[in-house]
């Protein structure tokens, strides 16, 4: 790139983090998530919403009581008219958007907006999301009512009496850009919108993406992350056809095993992180509380010429790179490096050489959560970040659970044990889809950002 | 500022295997809707579409063998990507530094497999329930791992990028019939702003399967006029009643100024303006005023720095569906003011249908090919304009007029909201 054109780049405007809402499985907010974090609870179990059978494992890592008819009662901003419509649009949402939609009133709440006059024009929402599986005894009735012909399925049957028995907004329930737009509804986000739908990779991606729209001056604020739940019997199904999914047999809590020996595959997991961007003197002028600021961005992707990933983690590697050079900072300048660290054979090892290529000899210091709750897919990428956040402002990095024995052939200095100090608040947060697709964001807790 | 253009097009739809064969078709005002053959439809309250009834992979390459089980969606957008790549004369080995080459799509999700799902949730039923023990063990068994995996989103990205080697920034965004929109408003972004010189951007989707018929119709958002399957897609008719659903691909691809400039390429257009809004209404229906259609618009006009008078050509949303049609109609008025009465509009989901989100970047190409050969294609089966319909639709016949500026509109479910300025490449 010309040097001018790197000089205007870095004349843009600053994005700034001044909200998080998260729920997880270690948490509903974020002091319940860093306790959980730093005293090593790891919330991967026997899976209790539904008996499984056949599959490779039977645990998962859970968001506790999120039931419909609770929830807003403990999340939901405290207002009438908003609840009122909350629950109004219950229906049309699948548990993925409801996660989704109770983080965002977190965020709204922390980042001080419940009562603040925010331009509607100027306020977007940039999510990631997933495929969202459909609610089995929703279809049951239609499908089982037009297979009574010795159990073969009979399509005239479907067409005239099946359909009629399914609720009339089935598939508004189950779109993928459904997160966003209940949140633009709900908080009148007229501006910008869009979902990420695009695995481990889509939050990361959302944000990134987010940030960009503040920067070049689209919008002052963008809600953004993402939510996902892989807590559902078909999406189980696909993780072990795929074989993805782990096949531990000790103690459920030690399922996910991030660059351990021993690591073999996935835990489903679920859960929602919304973050509130906000361009830097827009936050100053109204006296937020300013907890991070967004650096640098990079996506890239393996591109493996037979698909799947690549062993050497080149996409990873091209992804870092650019959000360093984005960021304008040299690898030696991180603090931390929150990682993918899927748990799975290749996926940690293509990352440990990426890591070793772009870092070198400054052998940053690299953590990895999904231990602890194992992968929340479209979610994962904003849930890590938020912990590498909570982390950095209190001059820690969250440790890595579960890695009792370091693969010797990932040189990595991976944070185990008890959470370590640092100085430094810049930290990168990468994550990688099983078609090698990265994306890495480069952030600095709230102590640098001056 | 960095200047994107496009250096290659290709697409397949429900009108022709191919750009130039679907362009024709589109200039004769052929429809490509029909009866239902994918499945069997014939008791559904809608049994037409507009199918890519004669499309097969091997047509396009070499290595199809390898794709055979893979899902709809994956299949047209490698079609499409292939001659979108050929058509721009990118040599991807010779021409490109792989890190700087990207894809952004904005693809659908890949179709349920029906017939092993049904008969999953059907075995695996308890008195009226679902036993989801048994639902898992038999799953395992009985669904196939390569129809699962193709209906996470994003995959289509990931074979792109692996079949032509694009180690750059990698995305997939989904934000229902505005998604390829979408996705080229983003790419251009990414190689504005210098994380890319070269995207290959676009959508695939087919919506044409027991669910996604199903889902539209408890919707009642599809024409039932089963009996004219040509006369079914009409949008701001006065008699229209509904989207009729087709399927297909649109790809394209997007290059910095310089970077095509300095291989000697082609330059078909260039993305000079992008909007995007939420209309943050509700989640059924768009707002009444068209405030989010109109602010999306201005802000493609706002950074195209253009005015409503240049605007040569509008290829409307126009899905042919009661509310669409009307709220479009006085988004453009009140976007463009009187000009509106002056500029040609047209639906081209007249003739093929309603891509859902592969729908707004085949419609993009569409509004390039009428900067390269002025030519207009028309909005058939406008019988008679509905009262508040009451622009130049281009009814019945293409229209031949030299085009500079053009504008591409696409709304989604949700109130998502995608504006496209695409203009000629004038140095």
């Amino acid at each position: 790139m010309e040097s001018d054109e790197f000089h205007m780049l870095r004349s843009e405007r600053r994005v700034v983090i001044t909200g998080l809402g998260i729920i997880c499985p270690l948490g509903d907010g974020p002091e319940s998530y860093w306790s959980a974090l730093s005293e090593k609870r790891g919330a991967v179990r026997k899976l209790a919403a539904f008996p499984v059978g056949g599959l490779p494992n039977d645990v998962g890592a859970e968001v506790p009581d999120f039931i419909p008819k609770t929830w807003p009662k403990k999340y939901s901003l405290p207002d009438t008219e908003h609840r009122k419509a909350l629950n109004k649009s219950m229906k049309y949402m699948a548990r993925d958007i409801q996660l989704a939609v109770a983080a965002a009133d977190l965020a709204m709440a922390n980042a001080g907006l419940v009562d603040a006059q925010i331009d509607p024009t100027r306020i977007g929402v940039d999510l990631g999301a997933g495929l969202i599986s459909t609610e089995l005894d929703e279809l049951a009735p239609a499908i089982n009512h037009s297979s009574q012909n010795g159990g073969v399925f009979d399509y005239g049957v479907w067409g005239r009496e099946g359909i009629g028995q399914i609720p009339p907004y089935w598939l508004l329930k189950y779109l993928p850009n459904m997160l966003a737009c209940h949140i633009s509804i709900l908080h009148d986000c007229q501006g910008p919108s869009n979902t990420i739908t695009e695995a481990e990779a889509a939050s990361n991606l959302a944000i990134g993406e987010a940030s960009r729209i503040i920067a070049r001056g689209r919008a002052d604020m963008m809600i953004t992350g993402g939510a996902d739940s892989k807590i559902h019997p078909l999406s189980l199904v696909r993780m072990s056809l795929l074989d993805q999914m782990s096949r531990w047999k000790g103690e459920p809590s030690g399922a996910c095993r991030p660059f351990d020996v021993q690591r073999d595959g996935w835990v489903p997991g679920e859960g929602a992180g919304i973050l509130v961007l906000e361009e830097r003197d827009h936050a100053l002028k109204r006296g937020a509380t300013i907890l991070g600021e967004i650096l640098g961005f990079g996506s890239g992707c393996d591109a493996q010429p037979e698909g799947g990933l690549d062993p050497e983690g080149i996409g990873t590697e091209i992804a870092l790179n650019a959000a360093l050079r984005d960021a304008g900072l040299k690898p030696s300048d991180i603090g931390h490096v929150n990682a993918h660290g899927a748990g799975s054979q290749v996926s940690d090892l293509a990352e440990a050489r990426a890591f070793q290529r772009v870092f070198g000899g400054s052998k940053v210091p690299v953590t990895a959560l999904k231990g602890y709750f194992g992968n929340l897919v479209s979610g994962c990428g904003v849930v890590e970040l938020i912990a590498s956040l909570l982390g950095s402002n209190r001059g820690l990095i969250p440790p890595t659970l579960n890695c009792d024995e370091l693969d010797p052939s990932c040189d990595l200095d991976l944070v185990r044990g008890e959470a370590r100090p640092t100085q430094n608040p810049i930290f990168v947060n990468t994550n990688l889809t099983r078609h090698g697709q990265a994306a890495a964001l480069v952030v600095s807790g709230g102590s640098n950002v001056s | 500022m960095r200047r994107i253009v496009v250096t290659g097009m290709g697409m397949v739809t429900p009108l022709g295997r191919d750009m130039e064969s679907t362009w024709a078709s589109l200039q004769e005002g052929r429809s490509g809707v029909g009866p239902i053959t994918l499945f069997n439809a014939e008791s559904f309250p809608t049994r037409i579409a507009a199918e890519a009834s004669r499309f097969d992979l091997k047509d396009y390459v070499e290595d199809h063998e390898r794709w055979t089980e893979y899902c709809r969606n994956t299949k047209f957008a490698i079609a499409a990507a292939r001659m979108a790549i050929d058509h721009s004369g990118i040599q991807t080995d010779d021409d490109l530094d792989r890190g700087r080459f990207g894809v952004y799509l904005g693809s659908g999700e890949g179709q349920q497999d029906f017939p092993r799902f049904v008969d999953l949730v059907r075995s695996s039923t308890r008195e009226g329930k679902v036993d989801f023990a048994a639902f898992t063990s038999m799953g395992l068994e009985r669904l196939h791992p390569i129809h699962e995996a193709e209906q996470e989103p994003g995959t289509p990205a990931g074979h792109l990028a692996s079949l032509f080697g694009a180690r750059g920034p990698n995305a997939n965004c989904l934000t229902a019939c505005a998604a390829s929109s979408q996705a080229i408003g983003e790419a251009t972004q990414l190689i504005r702003r210098g994380d890319a010189d070269v995207m290959l951007t676009g959508g695939t989707h087919s919506m044409i399967h027991p669910f996604g018929v199903t889902g539209f119709n408890l919707l009642t958002a599809l024409s039932t006029r089963n009996d004219e399957p040509t006369r079914a897609s009409r949008p701001f008719d006065r008699d229209r009643d509904g989207f009729i659903l087709g399927e297909g691909a649109g790809m394209l691809i997007l290059e910095e100024l310089e970077h095509a400039k300095r291989r000697g390429a082609t330059i078909y257009g260039e993305i000079a303006g992008y909007g995007s809004t939420a209309d943050a209404f509700r989640i059924t229906d768009s707002h009444e005023d068209g405030r989010g259609a109109i602010a999306c618009m201005k802000e493609a006009l706002t950074e195209a720095r253009l005015n409503p008078e240049d605007i040569d050509y509008i290829n409307a949303h126009g899905t042919s569906t009661s509310v669409n049609d009307s709220i479009e109609t006085l988004a453009i008025k009140k976007t463009l003011g009187e000009t509106a009465y002056k500029v040609p509009i047209s639906s081209t989901k007249s003739m093929m249908g309603h891509l859902i989100a592969a729908a707004g970047s085949v419609e993009a190409i569409v509004c390039l090919l009428t900067i390269r050969d002025g030519i207009l294609p028309p909005t058939i089966n406008l019988d008679n304009p509905d009262t508040d319909c009451d622009l130049d639709y281009i009814p019945h016949e293409a229209r031949r007029k030299p085009v500079d500026v053009t504008f591409s509109n696409s709304f989604g479910f949700g109130g998502q909201n995608i504006a496209l300025i695409l203009r000629r490449y004038a140095g």
